[in-house]
């Protein structure tokens, strides 16, 4: 039969709530968290909405027929809509690190940056993480210290361990940038996931965080360079724990801390994915 | 006779009535082309026409000169008439094989289109007639009469054409970006052939019938692709992580991209335009300044002022200066700022250069355009995203007070979304594809001088195309590998100079222009910066 009201249009009703209704669910879910910023999810609730309002705005003008309708005019949006769903949430993979932001008013700002030879080993990390990381935490400085403290820069605990915990490793990295001399000589314990460049001797690793600062697009893997033996056993992208001795070194023209390592073991892979800078 | 029945089956087998739908305002030539059309000579190959004239023509038709003689005319009074009952009565008593409508330009053509027609029955083309040194007085005072007729048609035929053809041109296309035009009767009669002529249907089906087959093959072939992607999975893991990035890309930039499609639409329905011109235009350069100082109180990413710029040009403020708003918008952006005081902590000269850099450049390249005397109505493409294109949309709604422009900013702001979406998505993807296959070594290892590293940060924050609210911590990233000039070129130049922006752009201006932007884009940057390296002495911010 003949078809009624305007096709274009209503593809496009269509395509609007689709897509509202993937912000909304990513945003439920929490897979959002793979994709943006958690700062961008009340704009996401709001694109969420805007699209729903117009939809409904549009619905009342779809059943106008139009003679000449061409429905497959908004067929690109719906590229990312099949991509979405069809290809779950994985890891993107960087090749690069950058250790540490700019000390301050050190002339020499502290970049490094260059290019790992291993690119894009995208790990298929599972969505049902352990909730828990009971490995290698004593209640006392895991628990307690994470809860109340989370955004707080770590302290000490009574064996002079200081250990970072998830929520604290994007401060702590901010941190040790900025005042290096206050961790020299501190003993450490952090979880990062291996990563290892080109030009990496074969005891250097860094147990990297990746960090979002906007979007999925521009993940970076953060975290500062550890040496031992011992690290040659795990492979890139194992999540691991690392203790250590900070000490601070000039690596390949930068001034840096460096982790001498005392223990290295596995660990669970964190809550989440990524860490997010605040500000 | 043979030849013909087998032609005009559908594939069911069942001989088809078509309707032709000729319409215009009294006087447009409509009589004219109908006689034209009944006096070719395929027209005889029809068993039987009908004229359903819903207007008294000030032509007469002639029968002597007609090609079929047996044409039957019928009249129709009013609009009321025209309902399932009145085809199916043709049907049953007259039998055609054609139908021509001549139909009243005042009358809604969805009168004519939501009626329930035989099965046998389909409305083939609506033409619009015209007259061509009327066409535009029409446009401008019977507003929602016309556009209502014109967004329907499949081709404009213009009578009395005397040369000035760009003017109709853009006027169409802006409501109707499918519409055929036809400004001489040779044009005309070629078009008219292609579906009265049996000879030339049978052609056109052939070559419907081949796409149709290539279109489900290559439909198959990418359902087989998206099924095997699951199957080589980790084989696959560029494709996920490119995917990845091009979702993030997307779900950060559509947010913004509405809001910037929402104050455009508020632009379109509550801001007169003479209001805006008014405001830009007021003092010979001060609309130079007030268009930075505008980009400070639209905190949009620089994915969204695209939109609203387009909008500014559209609605007639200089070009030079809806391009300052363009450029200088994302530098002077808020929470541009913002990001980049994180990104270099205790360091406020790297957004203060920001700013000024930024704002620098914008000015040069509005100075530039100015200077060049580029007119707007030479940059804007004819089909430009949303002068009126939503009216269709928008057309019933449109005097209906301020529930009515509510209604229409939502509305248009959707338009808006889905004209800009497309460039977006194209954009992204390849933004996001560049950067997984592109190592940043690419870009890396080589640092002294100071002329390639700015070429090769503007070339990378080229492909990168992140938004201007995290460019400050990517270009932070690359400090060690780069001069601070270099890597201040990449935060700055960045949000001028990206391949999502200019993909959008090409939705509402013209190639040509984009690439003379992105020409004196680049000539003002490259003496700037290297100023700029200069005042420093190689020094470090």
């Amino acid at each position: 039969m003949k078809q009624r009201g305007n096709s274009e249009l209503l593809f496009q009703v269509v395509i609007c709530f689709v897509l509202s209704a993937l912000f909304v669910y990513a945003l439920i879910s929490g897979k959002a968290s793979a994709y943006i910023h958690p700062r961008l999810y009340g704009l996401l609730w709001f694109a969420a909405a805007a699209l729903f309002a117009i939809a409904v705005f549009m619905l009342r003008f779809a059943f106008t027929p139009k003679h000449n309708a061409r429905p497959l005019k908004s067929i690109l949006l719906i590229v990312p809509i099949i991509t979405a769903v069809i290809i779950p949430v994985g890891v993107v993979q960087s090749r690069a690190i950058s250790f540490g932001t700019s000390t301050s008013r050190q002339n020499a700002s502290s970049f490094v940056q260059s290019a790992t030879s291993s690119q894009d080993k995208g790990v298929v990390i599972p969505d049902s993480a352990s909730s828990e990381d009971d490995i290698g935490i004593d209640i006392s400085s895991s628990s307690s210290s994470s809860s109340s403290s989370s955004s707080t820069v770590p302290q000490e605990d009574k064996n002079g361990v200081m250990t970072i915990s998830d929520e604290q490793f994007a401060k702590w990295y901010t941190d040790i940038n900025q005042n290096m001399k206050k961790y020299e000589g501190k003993t450490i314990k952090l979880k990062g996931q291996v990563f290892r460049m080109s030009t990496f001797a074969k005891n250097e690793i860094v147990p990297a965080r990746y960090a979002m600062v906007c979007c999925a697009a521009d993940l970076q893997p953060c975290g500062i360079l550890c040496r031992s033996d011992a690290v040659s056993q795990y492979k890139d992208n194992d999540w691991v724990w690392v203790t250590g001795k900070i000490k601070i070194e000039n690596y390949q023209n930068q001034t840096m801390p460096v982790c001498y390592v005392t223990k290295i073991e596995k660990a669970d892979k964190a809550k989440e994915d990524y860490i997010y800078f605040t500000y | 006779m043979n030849l013909k029945n087998m032609l005009c089956r559908n594939v069911s087998g069942v001989i088809m009535t078509k309707i032709e739908v000729i319409c215009g305002f009294l006087e447009s030539g409509k009589t004219t082309l109908i006689q034209h059309i009944l006096e070719q000579d395929y027209i005889e190959q029809y068993r039987r026409i009908l004229i359903l004239q819903c207007e008294e023509g000030m032509t007469e038709f002639r029968a002597s000169t007609m090609k079929n003689k047996n044409v039957v005319l019928t009249q129709i009074e009013g609009p009321y008439k025209i309902r399932a009952k009145l085809f199916a009565k043709i049907r049953d008593e007259l039998e055609p094989d054609l139908i021509l409508v001549e139909y009243n330009g005042t009358w809604p053509i969805e009168k004519l289109l939501c009626v329930n027609l035989p099965v046998d029955y389909k409305i083939d083309k609506i033409l619009f007639c015209s007259d061509a040194s009327t066409f535009e007085l029409y446009m401008k005072n019977t507003g929602i009469l016309m556009l209502n007729q014109l967004n329907n048609v499949d081709a404009v035929f213009f009578n009395r054409c005397d040369g000035n053809f760009n003017t109709l041109k853009a006027d169409v296309k802006n409501n109707n970006r499918q519409a055929e035009l036809l400004f001489s009767d040779k044009s005309a009669d070629q078009y008219l052939a292609t579906f009265l002529k049996p000879e030339e249907i049978q052609k056109e089906n052939h070559i419907h019938n081949r796409n149709r087959v290539g279109a489900v093959i290559s439909l198959v072939c990418i359902y087989l692709i998206i099924l095997a992607i699951p199957l080589y999975y980790n084989a696959f893991s560029f494709i996920k992580s490119a995917n990845m990035i091009f979702i993030g890309i997307l779900m950060q930039a559509v947010p913004f991209l509405l809001i910037g499609a929402f104050v455009s639409a508020f632009l379109q329905v509550f801001v007169p335009d003479e209001t805006l011109v008014r405001i830009f235009t007021r003092h010979k350069w001060l609309g130079f300044p007030l268009a930075l100082i505008l980009g400070f109180f639209f905190p949009v990413c620089d994915c969204g002022i695209v939109p609203i710029a387009s909008r500014l040009t559209q609605k007639g403020v200089p070009l030079p200066q809806a391009m300052v708003f363009m450029l200088a918008a994302p530098a002077m952006n808020p929470v541009t700022i913002l990001s980049t005081l994180y990104a270099f902590p205790g360091q406020p000269q790297y957004a203060l250069c920001r700013i000024g850099l930024g704002a620098l450049v914008a000015l040069l390249a509005g100075f530039v355009l100015s200077v060049m005397h580029t007119k707007s109505e030479n940059v804007l493409t004819a089909f430009s995203t949303a002068t009126c294109s939503c009216a269709s949309v928008t057309s019933g709604i449109q005097n209906s007070g301020m529930k009515g422009k509510i209604e229409s900013v939502f509305l248009i702001a959707g338009q808006e979304f889905f004209n800009m979406g497309r460039f977006i998505v194209i954009g992204s993807l390849a933004c996001s594809i560049l950067q997984q296959s592109i190592p940043v070594s690419f870009f890396g290892g080589t640092g002294a001088k100071v002329v390639l590293p700015i070429a090769i940060m503007l070339l990378a924050a080229f492909f990168m195309s992140v938004c201007s609210t995290s460019n400050a911590f990517i270009g932070r990233s690359f400090l060690n590998v780069f001069p601070t000039t270099a890597v201040m070129g990449f935060i700055v130049m960045g949000p001028m100079l990206d391949l999502t922006n200019l993909f959008m752009m090409s939705s509402s201006f013209k190639k040509k222009f984009i690439m003379r932007l992105i020409v004196i884009l680049i000539a003002i940057a490259f003496p700037v910066f290297l100023l700029f390296s200069a005042l420093l002495k190689g020094g470090t911010l």
